[in-house]
């Protein structure tokens, strides 16, 4: 027996996906290759004439240094913010599982980072870290740190990876706590009989079985350090000081609006493109597949 | 080689929830002890709290003289078999066997011995790399007894370990299972909610209802001498029949309904006045008479003819009270028919319809 319902209307099946195709097209596919071809364009800073070039944007991206540069810091940072908010959010969904009694409140409560904008978020701990009133700034002159992300490189990515990992915390959060509850705690128990302590049992058994959960979330948050993160950047340091916070989608805009390169920035669009088609099928080859119990 | 003594346990859950009222028990040093009761009775609680999965609210466990209660599990040298096996599902057999050796610190020939063992015993070898997931039921359901065997503890703690089993299956590892404990002499305590599996299983039974003990026995003492109406009904299948009953004063007779009287005798001591009491007959007890010896007579509405036995369903005759007649082999008996019964006074039973008490 024919297990799909088939359509003997010969339009019916277009009507239908018609939506989400035209959505498509319009977000993505017209503004995706509009970069395509605008990446193998010269075009003079007034936007008056233009000459095709081929690949000739890409060879004068690929011997830039500060491409380079901007490669390094997008995974430093990428790596640090992913690190950072999986440990944290991971922490957290441990002592949540625990919790019985308002075990909703504090779901809750931990949650509601998540619905916070980027840019609210990059100014919350922008003044929090401000060098001249920042409480948290000041409680490290207190301690004798000075804190100065405006002319420290290093601490400005710190303050940026900070403000990126809290955000993602809740989601990371929700998902590490689904895993949790969905191992039987006669695992647990068993463990605990077999002579396991509770960090034993932790890093024998429970995130082990967590792996699956732990590598969706590794990729997701990825995707979100190297494409969402803009408006931290841009509210906390706009990439500064010195290039220093410059991650690839915050150098598409600075080269392409502040520098008005339109050739270069539209190069770089296309490999971050890319990249996120490459982070997008791994996340469907291995997640569907691999490391399921 | 241990002994387990239970000394009045009772566990409180949070919100109230009384599901232990007092549960004494003393486990002599490689005794197999079924926990058998109805589901929801407390025989998983009492079971968690000797493994220390549980706090004990009061009273107090002992596992070879040695007071227990605020021991970690690990330190009590006990082994589990959980109802879903609790198997590690991301280690092969191999290491799901050698997990808690590795725990204890146990040099690692000693543990590639202990597993190749214990994985002869129960016929695991060629399983050992596979994962749980790539085994059967009956299979993983050996994994985890390999799990507690290899452990060598003093006490091993089953919890419903069949149930998930089909029927077949289930019989076979109940075999294995006493063959095993037999084999091993380890002091065992084996809960289930199935009576078969209790009676056959079990050295001694404790029976548990709504979280007291209702009589401590070995098999035959529970069946033939029920102490509390619930144990009769429990045990044994079909179930015992229970026939509401007045006890006429003479200790001569019980007047049955409104007034039909079965002589029977044997009561003399029972001191009653005119309380109500139960009179319970084993449908296996009930054999089919001649006419003229009959005690009383079923209307016969429903067979079941299995072959070994006919069971009889019916009404005793002029009443509507329900009784059971299990009759060995084949017998000619019809729907509609008239069977004369009789029982022999010492398969009677007789409870305090009140209290449940056995009487006699
Ligand atoms: N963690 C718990 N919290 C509250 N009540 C519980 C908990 N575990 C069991 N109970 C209650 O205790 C009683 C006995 O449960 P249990 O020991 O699991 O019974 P059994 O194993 O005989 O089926 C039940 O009424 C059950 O609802
Ligand atoms: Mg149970």
């Amino acid at each position: 027996m024919e297990k799909r319902s088939t359509f003997n209307n010969l339009w019916l099946p277009y009507l239908l996906l018609a939506p989400q195709i035209i959505i498509t097209f319009i977000f993505f596919i017209w503004p995706a290759s509009q970069a395509l071809y605008q990446s193998f364009l010269l075009e003079d800073a007034f936007g008056l004439s233009s000459e095709f070039i081929w690949f000739e944007n890409f060879e004068v991206l690929f011997s830039d240094p500060l491409y380079f540069d901007s490669i390094n810091t997008t995974f430093i940072f990428s790596a640090a913010t992913t690190f950072l908010s999986l440990s944290t959010a991971l922490l957290f969904a441990v002592m949540a599982d625990r919790v019985i009694r308002g075990e909703m409140a504090y779901k809750t409560i931990l949650t509601w980072p998540y619905a916070v904008a980027p840019a609210v978020a990059g100014v919350l701990w922008l003044f929090m870290f401000s060098p001249s009133n920042g409480i948290l700034a000041l409680a490290l002159k207190d301690w004798g740190y000075d804190w100065n992300h405006i002319l420290q490189g290093g601490q400005a990515l710190v303050l940026v990876v900070i403000a990126a990992a809290w955000k993602q915390i809740a989601y990371n959060f929700i998902f590490f706590l689904a895993g949790l509850q969905m191992i039987p705690k006669s695992l647990i128990e068993a463990a605990a009989i077999d002579g396991a302590g509770p960090a034993k049992r932790f890093w024998t058994i429970i995130f082990p079985l967590l792996s699956p959960t732990t590598f969706f979330l590794i990729v997701v948050n990825v995707v979100y350090a190297f494409f969402d993160t803009f408006g931290i950047i841009h509210a906390v340091t706009q990439g500064g000081p010195y290039k220093s916070t410059e991650i690839l989608v915050y150098k598409v805009y600075n080269d392409g609006f502040i520098g008005l390169d339109l050739g270069g920035s539209a190069a770089q669009s296309v490999i971050l493109m890319f990249i996120v088609i490459s982070l997008t099928v791994i996340q469907f080859r291995y997640i569907e597949r691999r490391v399921k119990y | 080689m241990a002994t387990v003594t239970i000394k009045d346990a009772v566990k409180t859950y949070p919100g109230n929830v009384q599901a232990l009222h007092g549960i004494s028990i003393e486990i002599e040093d490689g005794e197999l002890i079924v926990m058998v009761g109805p589901s929801g009775c407390g025989k998983s609680t009492m079971l968690r709290m000797v493994a220390g999965l549980e706090t004990v609210t009061s009273g107090d466990i002992h596992i070879n003289g040695e007071w227990v209660n605020k021991k970690e599990p690990a330190d009590r040298d006990i082994a589990m078999v959980f109802q879903n096996y609790a198997l590690y599902p991301h280690m092969s057999v191999y290491q799901n066997m050698a997990y808690g050796l590795k725990n204890r610190k146990i040099p690692k020939d000693e543990i590639e011995q202990r597993v190749q063992d214990t994985a002869k015993i129960l016929e695991l070898e060629e399983f050992l790399k596979r994962k749980p997931k790539e085994l059967s039921g009956g299979q993983r359901q050996r994994v985890a007894m390999g799990r507690a065997i290899v452990r060598e503890p003093k006490v091993f703690l089953f919890d419903e370990p069949l149930s998930n089993l089909d029927a077949k299956l289930r019989v076979q590892m109940r075999l294995e299972i006493k063959r095993l404990q037999d084999r091993l002499g380890v002091t065992t305590i084996y809960v289930t909610h199935d009576q078969v599996e209790a009676m056959t299983l079990g050295h001694r039974l404790l029976l548990m209802n709504e979280g007291r003990v209702e009589q401590i026995g070995t098999p035959l003492e529970v069946y033939e001498k029920p102490q509390t109406l619930f144990v009769a009904g429990f045990i044994g299948s079909p179930s015992m029949n229970l026939i509401p009953v007045r006890l006429d004063p003479s200790g001569n007779q019980v007047i049955l309904g409104e007034s039909l009287p079965l002589p029977l005798n044997n009561f003399e001591n029972i001191v009653n006045g005119d309380s109500s009491v139960t009179l319970g007959m084993r449908p296996e007890h009930l054999e089919a008479c001649e006419t003229e010896n009959a005690l009383m007579f079923l209307q016969v509405e429903l067979l079941e003819k299995l072959g070994a036995d006919t069971v009889v369903y019916g009404s005793l005759d002029q009443t509507d009270t329900a009784l059971t007649v299990r009759l060995s082999g084949i017998h000619p008996v019809d729907t509609g028919d008239r069977l004369p019964v009789t029982i022999t006074p010492e398969h009677l039973h007789i409870f305090d319809s009140d209290t449940g008490n056995r009487l006699n």
